[in-house]
């Protein structure tokens, strides 16, 4: 179920959050449980019984961890439930492409499972990943409840495309949570900016860049427009859905943390995975980049380490040699900072650096957005004018008028002036203060009938971080 | 207002917006056709564990919650207005509009499909008219007369005429018909012309075929149906000013036998079930695509005999929805006019129960859209 479908908005979460707060606390992760595994049965109701049996075992084995802390059986219970886990991950996201990587290298024959993907089964494995290690580790404390661990895995605003919620984020919340006329509204507002976000931006963004694929009309100006188009539909995608999942969680009395500050800002590409996706980087950094030792290390192990981070990353997102391509990207790119760029940059003016990463970055969504390597040569060939394309073309031309605004509002939306302003203006005095407040009710109120509108009339809806 | 205050109103509004359309889509009425869309809505599914279990439940009611929402023409509306004069966007799903004509981009060309489409017409002729006269000829659509000069993209109409042609070879006389019109022969709320601004479509035609003589005396009266709103503006949620439908009858008509095929039944005893009906239809005026009033709208195979013209050759017209009020126009030059459509019937089936004789004339008439996309011909 999309959170931008009107299934979602006008048939699934008024009876959820009117459940909610009908029901006294005790019963409230029941509510959200029962809520989580109908969102989840209503897209994969086969896959159902997957994510409960992953949910039972990584409550199982937290609590054989707890039993035999201290012991090496621990470790063994803790190793059971991180292979438990991936092996599920493995064999439904990554099995075909190995069997495809067998049969292109060695000429064999193997039929691919052509298995369904299960929708958001890389995020609740992690999620339940972070849960067993940080327990071994003495980082978390055991949950005994297998409702409060299961609404903790299922839990629906976060359940299929992040952010990634690690279970010492929410533990205390899971029985203690507060709930308030504050967090309700600020969790609404959230969630309608972020419904925004997707719905009037990533979408028509989106329109953009189909029309761009199905053009026979290329040009330099064309393939440039693309770049900056993907870059920002990903972002506003992503980001957007990232912000519902916050402002769901606000509504309900949990407190995710952010997944995106402004990644387009960066000055490197290293403050960039500071930026975005944060708790995917986070995740990366803690069970994987720490433990072979980060950079406490010799050169060549701690590039070692930064090898093996970046194609996880990339393999994460994606079983295929594009998104593997995408991760080594931006390891390699990592690397060279490190070493040389950031000292080079470092001795020219600032905008240098911040052209140098932009481009860097939208380099990457090309590489992301892909098929096959190949394409994605074609295309940043294309932005140099490679194969003899035009420099414009009337398509080009056509499309950049229809959607200068779309591109206007993504731009400045990307960067922190809105917000800004909006800081500025609020803190200019009580008057000032009191008008916003008016304002922001009208703006959200404005932009939640505009969303409906453009859901009811509208065809491009997909969210691109479902298939990951 | 105080923080305090803020909140409080946020919260009702938005419990408000979310309560108030669950409860409107759950107590109104479901609506069986958007007459603005010109197309059915989906209606709730039916639950079964199958279609659970395969999600098709899901899926469908996702589109029946889409369609059967409370104001639905209305909130189109609003995001068209939006997007026009807010956004600045030039078209909405490819519809645009300009001094109050609606139209739709067709962009951009498929070479292939030209290719393609000359390729089946190919197959046609030398399977079933080694003996008959071709003629092809081409309909513009309307973008061909407004979208450039108001910078919309189009097609690459020289390029299109020149691969067809090409793929034509000798197979075929074309007549060109792109100078016997003009944007004012179209409607403003409809991808079709008006059947009263083309009779010079109809001479060209005549002229080539060498039947103007029989056609061109021909007096027709104008019948005026007030009200008509074609299927772009149905796509066009902004208010536009109705038009008129105008069908021309003339004194001869009396002496024609239409038929139709009966689709519920089209093969009875080893021939086409062919059903006697009229030229016009005044009744679908009202349905879902008003043009159907001319030869009763979309049918694999329509049958015109002229007892006016008895001993006349006859006309074979592989056609699309352009033709249904332009043919009649040129019935007068023929003994019988049949059309046909190949994208409701096969040409194998076709040919098993058409008799295309000797010395007639065939004519592949098709608009640009079809041409773009022949794999709709069941070739």
């Amino acid at each position: 179920m999309l959170f931008s479908s009107i299934t979602f908005l006008f048939y699934f979460l008024p009876v959820v959050i009117l459940l909610y707060f009908a029901v006294p606390f005790k019963a409230k992760n029941f509510v959200l449980f029962l809520a989580s595994i109908f969102f989840y049965f209503w897209g994969e109701p086969v896959y159902s019984l997957l994510m409960l049996f992953t949910i039972t075992s990584g409550y199982v084995h937290g609590r054989l961890i707890e039993k035999y802390r201290g012991t090496k059986a621990s470790k063994t219970w803790m190793i059971s439930s991180v292979v438990i886990s991936l092996a599920l991950l493995g064999v439904f996201k990554y099995t075909d492409f190995f069997i495809e990587t067998i049969n292109g290298v060695v000429g064999s024959d193997l039929d691919p499972l052509r298995l369904a993907l299960p929708i958001g089964i890389s995020f609740y494995t992690f999620q339940t990943l972070s849960y067993t290690i940080d327990l071994y580790r003495g980082n978390a404390k055991v949950q005994k409840s297998w409702l409060n661990f299961a609404t903790y895995v299922s839990l629906f605003p976060q359940l299929i495309a992040g952010p990634i919620v690690r279970y010492t984020t929410v533990a205390d919340q899971l029985t203690v949570r507060k709930h308030s006329m504050e967090f309700v509204a600020q969790g609404s507002s959230r969630f309608i900016i972020g419904l925004a976000k997707k719905v009037l931006i990533a979408n028509l963004l989106g329109e953009f860049i189909a029309a761009f694929k199905d053009s026979a009309d290329q040009s330099v100006l064309f393939f440039w427009l693309y770049a900056i188009a993907i870059s920002l539909h990903i972002y506003f995608d992503f980001s957007g859905y990232s912000d519902m999942a916050i402002g769901l969680g606000k509504i309900f009395g949990f407190d995710f943390l952010e997944n995106f500050n402004y990644p387009f800002i960066s000055k490197n590409v290293t403050d960039f995975w500071r930026r975005w996706h944060i708790s995917l980087g986070t995740w990366f950094k803690d069970y994987v980049y720490i433990p072979l030792g980060g950079n406490r290390v010799t050169t060549m192990r701690w590039i070692l380490n930064i090898a093996v981070v970046w194609f996880l990353t990339g393999f994460w997102h994606g079983a295929g040699w594009t998104f593997i391509t995408w991760g080594c990207y931006f390891g390699v790119l990592l690397v060279l900072e490190k070493f040389f760029i950031t000292k080079f940059l470092a001795k020219l003016p600032k905008f240098v650096s911040y052209i140098y990463t932009v481009i860097i970055i939208m380099m990457s969504f090309i590489i992301f957005d892909a098929t096959t390597l190949k394409g994605a040569l074609g295309t940043i060939g294309g932005l140099f004018g490679a194969g003899g394309v035009p420099l414009i073309s009337q398509s080009a031309i056509y499309y950049l008028k229809s959607y200068s605004l779309i591109f206007v509002m993504a731009i400045v939306g990307a960067t922190p002036i809105p917000k800004y302003l909006y800081n500025k203006i609020n803190q200019s005095g009580e008057t000032a203060k009191n008008i916003m407040n008016i304002v922001e009710i009208l703006f959200v109120g404005s932009l939640f009938i505009l969303i409906v509108a453009y859901l009811i009339d509208g065809s491009f809806n997909p969210f691109l971080y479902f298939r990951f | 207002m105080k923080d305090k205050y803020k909140y409080i109103v946020i919260v009702v509004m938005f419990a408000t917006i979310l309560g108030g359309f669950f409860f409107g889509n759950i107590l109104a009425a479901d609506k069986d056709i958007s007459y603005d869309e010109r197309r059915p809505l989906e209606q709730f599914p039916d639950v079964n564990i199958d279609d659970i279990l395969s999600v098709d439940f899901m899926e469908d009611f996702d589109k029946y919650a889409l369609d059967q929402f409370v104001f639905r023409d209305a909130w189109r509306s609003i995001k068209a207005f939006w997007l026009y004069n807010v956004f600045g966007q030039s078209d909405n799903g490819g519809i645009y509009v300009v001094d109050g004509n609606v139209s739709k981009i067709q962009y951009p060309l498929k070479d292939s499909s030209i290719v393609k489409g000359a390729e089946k017409f190919n197959t046609l002729i030398e399977k079933y008219f080694p003996n008959n006269n071709v003629f092809y000829s081409v309909i513009p659509d309307k973008n061909y007369y407004i979208a450039e000069a108001n910078g919309y993209l189009d097609l690459d109409y020289d390029k299109m005429m020149k691969l067809l042609q090409e793929g034509m070879g000798d197979n075929g006389t074309y007549i060109n018909i792109f100078d016997s019109l003009d944007e004012d022969d179209y409607y403003n709320t409809d991808l079709h012309w008006s059947q009263d601004k083309v009779l010079e479509v109809a001479n060209t035609l005549a002229k080539a075929m060498g039947v103007y003589d029989e056609i061109k005396d021909v007096e027709y009266a104008e019948n005026v149906i007030e009200g008509f709103k074609g299927v772009y503006g149905g796509q066009y949620p902004l208010p536009l000013d109705p038009e008129s439908l105008v069908y021309l009858t003339s004194e001869g008509m009396d002496n024609w036998v239409v038929k139709k095929l009966d689709e519920k039944n089209p093969i009875v005893d080893e021939a086409l079930n062919m059903e006697t009906t009229t030229v016009y239809a005044t009744d679908r005026f009202e349905g879902t695509d008003p043009y159907d009033v001319f030869l009763h709208g979309a049918n694999p195979i329509i049958t015109i005999e002229n007892g006016n013209n008895p001993e006349g050759k006859e006309l074979f017209i592989f056609r699309d929805s352009f033709s249904s009020s332009l043919s009649p126009l040129l019935v007068e030059g023929y003994s019988k006019v049949t059309l046909i459509d190949l994208r409701y019937i096969t040409a194998d089936i076709m040919g098993q129960y058409i008799d295309f004789g000797e010395n007639n004339d065939v004519l592949f008439l098709y608009g640009t859209a079809v041409l773009n996309n022949t794999s709709l011909l069941k070739v």
